[in-house]
């Protein structure tokens, strides 16, 4: 499962991670430490473990670059069909539209939508079924949290639709 | 009062109604996860800690721990008919076990598999039982510096020991204890990581990164690999018991598998992936056919499923007397004793002797009603694998949001959740592991107050951690297992190269 080249997705991400180790090293510098703070102040460990941290992406970006990170693309067993962009898209689709519908419209109907564009990342093509699968399976969601063990979800259609 | 005593006060309070429905429900949505692929008992207990602050604590946990080995339970179905181990502690079983189905022996796999369960269950049980009070006994000798250099050890064990990559475990582990530091620090009162973002003062809530990681993460790996749909689920052939042959085949496999599996499950640096191996390779090596093993053989099943669920007991016993999760899920349940502010370690056993017993008698008890519910019922369960995955995994996400959004009603928190869910998928797909992730988030914090105490008592001397004894040895365990993958992976190398040499010398 050694790739003999250079896989950009791990390369990538180690970068991301880098940036996220210098992110997390500046936020280090912003932390007070109170003057009684002796030795072992509110920075220390934050310190030392965002300091690991750098030094940690630096390797696994260098492994990356030299094709000794495992991705699963080199694994002939579990290499992703083609199409898998826009599968992992229709995901993130169906994510964003619960970040965006929930205010407007409820949890309900807004999980409702999101069961669509999630059953559709997993190749489903009848909308009309997963919809109404999708808003059955909601409505016992929201009704055994909701009403059932008093978890409070807010109305199961929102205040756009005065309907509930 | 006596451990024997005790356990008696815990069952009686187990069998009281009010607890069993608890413990029934438990080990029913145990095997249901167990047995449903993409969700397991981590996932699982983290989308029910909303509801830590409706349930009284005994009820709460016969319910997890009911949840903890229903999975195991379950998950052997889905890897003997599925052919899709749910865990990798669960490979092997898949390995033999769906060989046996694909023979037209599904029912004794099965058989095997639960009837081992519930033997290893129970002596693992028994272990937890009446070795926790001398760990009791031990651990109340440990002062800060013994628990910081513990921690160290346990952290250190779960990311060198049980990936693949020292590196990548070392990587998983930095982000889980950076995500441990959000928040305001408690003793000081100066806030860290906040980006100046109100929402993070309070930190990040574990199940939010638990249920980010596992469950979307998880749905984003599958949709974007596309072979969700593919798996084949095996038809029920056999009757679901054992022939006299298969019971001779099998009674030893159990008890071995059960003695490996719980020492291994009990050490800092637990886990079922280790011993699972450990007892397929000693079940081969003794096997009368080893022949059969790669083809279908019923010991390879045997043995690595007693060595699974006794190791899950072992699991618990670090978690309840020293307060250390070796696992996600004994991660995830320590961060429910949290929400009850209940502290798991030596003094659970006096401050909460009720519960912890009541919990240990429902371990023996779910073991009784999970071997009912997994022989008899196996036909419900092989009728869940035959749910569309579009719908399923649909489904998880739609729960993992309403569980999410229904805790704190912040949509701040589900931006988080997918940002998780993100950082799920490139660790899946780049064979980074995510065990030491989230137990460093929770130990993390932990770590930092043991290593505070330990210096005000020690006046500032950091010598402390290597002068006491105890202390020193598991510092010096952890070095060793810091060291030890790479020193393997080099002598192994020079072994290659002397072996490459040697044909060339002599030709």
């Amino acid at each position: 499962m050694n790739p003999l080249h250079t896989r950009y997705f791990a390369v990538i991400t180690g970068i991301a991670l880098f940036v996220v180790a210098v992110l997390a090293l500046a936020q280090v510098t912003l932390i007070n430490s109170p003057p009684n703070a002796d030795g072992f102040g509110p920075r220390l460990m934050p310190g030392v473990v965002a300091a690991l941290f750098l030094l940690l992406t630096v390797g696994f970006t260098q492994a990356a670059y030299k094709g000794r990170s495992p991705d699963v693309v080199d694994n002939p067993d579990e290499k992703p069909r083609t199409g898998g962009i826009q599968r992992a898209a229709w995901l993130v689709a169906g994510l964003l539209s619960l970040l965006l519908l929930i205010p407007y419209i409820g949890i309900g109907l807004a999980c409702g939508v999101a069961f669509v564009l999630f059953a559709r990342a997993f190749d489903s093509r009848r909308v009309l079924a997963d919809a109404g699968v999708g808003l059955a399976f909601v409505l016992c969601v929201w009704a055994l949290f909701d009403r059932l063990l008093g978890v409070q979800l807010g109305p199961f259609l929102g205040p756009y639709l005065h309907l509930f | 009062m006596g451990t024997f005593d005790a356990l008696m006060h815990g069952f009686s309070t187990a069998l009281s109604p009010g607890i069993l429905i608890y413990g029934v429900l438990g080990c029913f949505i145990g095997t249901l996860v167990g047995v449903l692929p993409g969700i397991g008992p981590a996932l699982t207990v983290a989308l029910l800690l909303p509801l830590t602050f409706k349930v009284p604590a005994a009820a709460m946990f016969v319910l997890f721990a009911g949840i903890f080995y229903g999975a195991m339970y379950g998950g052997s179905t889905t890897s003997i008919l599925l052919n899709t181990p749910g865990e990798s502690s669960a490979v092997v079983t898949s390995l033999e076990g769906n060989r046996m189905a694909r023979r037209g022996r599904a029912g004794p796999a099965l058989a095997t598999a639960a009837i081992g369960s519930f033997v290893a269950g129970t002596i693992g049980t028994i272990a937890l039982t009446f070795f926790s009070p001398y760990v009791v006994n031990i651990a109340l000798a440990f002062g800060p510096a013994e628990y910081a250099a513990l921690m160290v050890l346990s952290l250190v064990a779960v990311s060198s020991v049980l990936g693949n990559s020292v590196l990548r475990g070392l990587l998983a582990l930095s982000v889980g204890l950076l995500l441990g530091f959000v928040g305001v620090d408690l003793q000081t009162g100066q806030p860290r990581f906040t980006f100046g973002n109100v929402e993070l003062l309070d930190g990040i809530e574990v199940t939010v990164v638990l249920v980010g990681l596992f469950a979307v993460g998880e749905a984003l790996f599958l949709a974007w690999q596309g072979h969700a749909a593919e798996g084949e689920v095996m038809r029920m052939s056999g009757r679901i018991m054992l022939s006299r042959e298969d019971w001779r085949r099998s009674w030893k496999g159990w008890l071995r598998g059960a003695g490996i599996g719980f020492p291994f499950g009990a050490l800092p640096a637990g886990g079922a992936e280790l011993p699972t191996l450990l007892s397929y390779y000693a079940e081969k090596k003794l096997s009368s056919h080893p022949e059969e093993f790669g083809k279908g053989a019923i010991e390879g099943v045997a043995g690595p499923e007693a060595a699974n669920n006794a190791a899950a007991a072992g699991v618990l016993m670090p978690l309840l007397t020293l307060g250390i999760p070796t696992s996600a899920t004994a991660a995830v349940i320590l961060s429910a004793f949290e929400s009850y502010g209940i502290q798991p370690g030596p003094l659970l056993f006096t401050t909460q002797a009720e519960l912890v017993w009541t919990l240990i008698a429902s371990l023996y008890i779910g073991n009784v009603i999970l071997l009912a519910l997994n022989l008899p019922l196996v036909g419900v369960w092989v009728k869940l694998l035959r749910i569309p995955p579009h719908w399923l995994y649909a489904g998880i996400l739609v729960i993992s949001t309403v569980a999410v959004y229904g805790a704190s009603n912040s949509l701040f928190d589900v931006g988080l959740l997918f940002v998780f869910g993100v950082l799920g998928f490139a660790m899946r797909r780049l064979d980074i592991p995510v065990a030491p992730l989230i137990v460093g988030m929770i130990l993390g914090p932990m770590l930092e107050q043991s290593l505070r105490q330990a210096l005000v008592i020690s006046q500032g001397d950091w010598s402390t951690f290597v002068t006491r004894p105890l202390s020193a040895s598991f510092l010096g365990v952890a070095a060793v297992l810091l060291i030890m993958p790479r020193v393997v992976q080099h002598m192994r190398r020079q072994r290659g190269i002397d072996r490459a040499a040697e044909p060339a010398a002599g030709g």
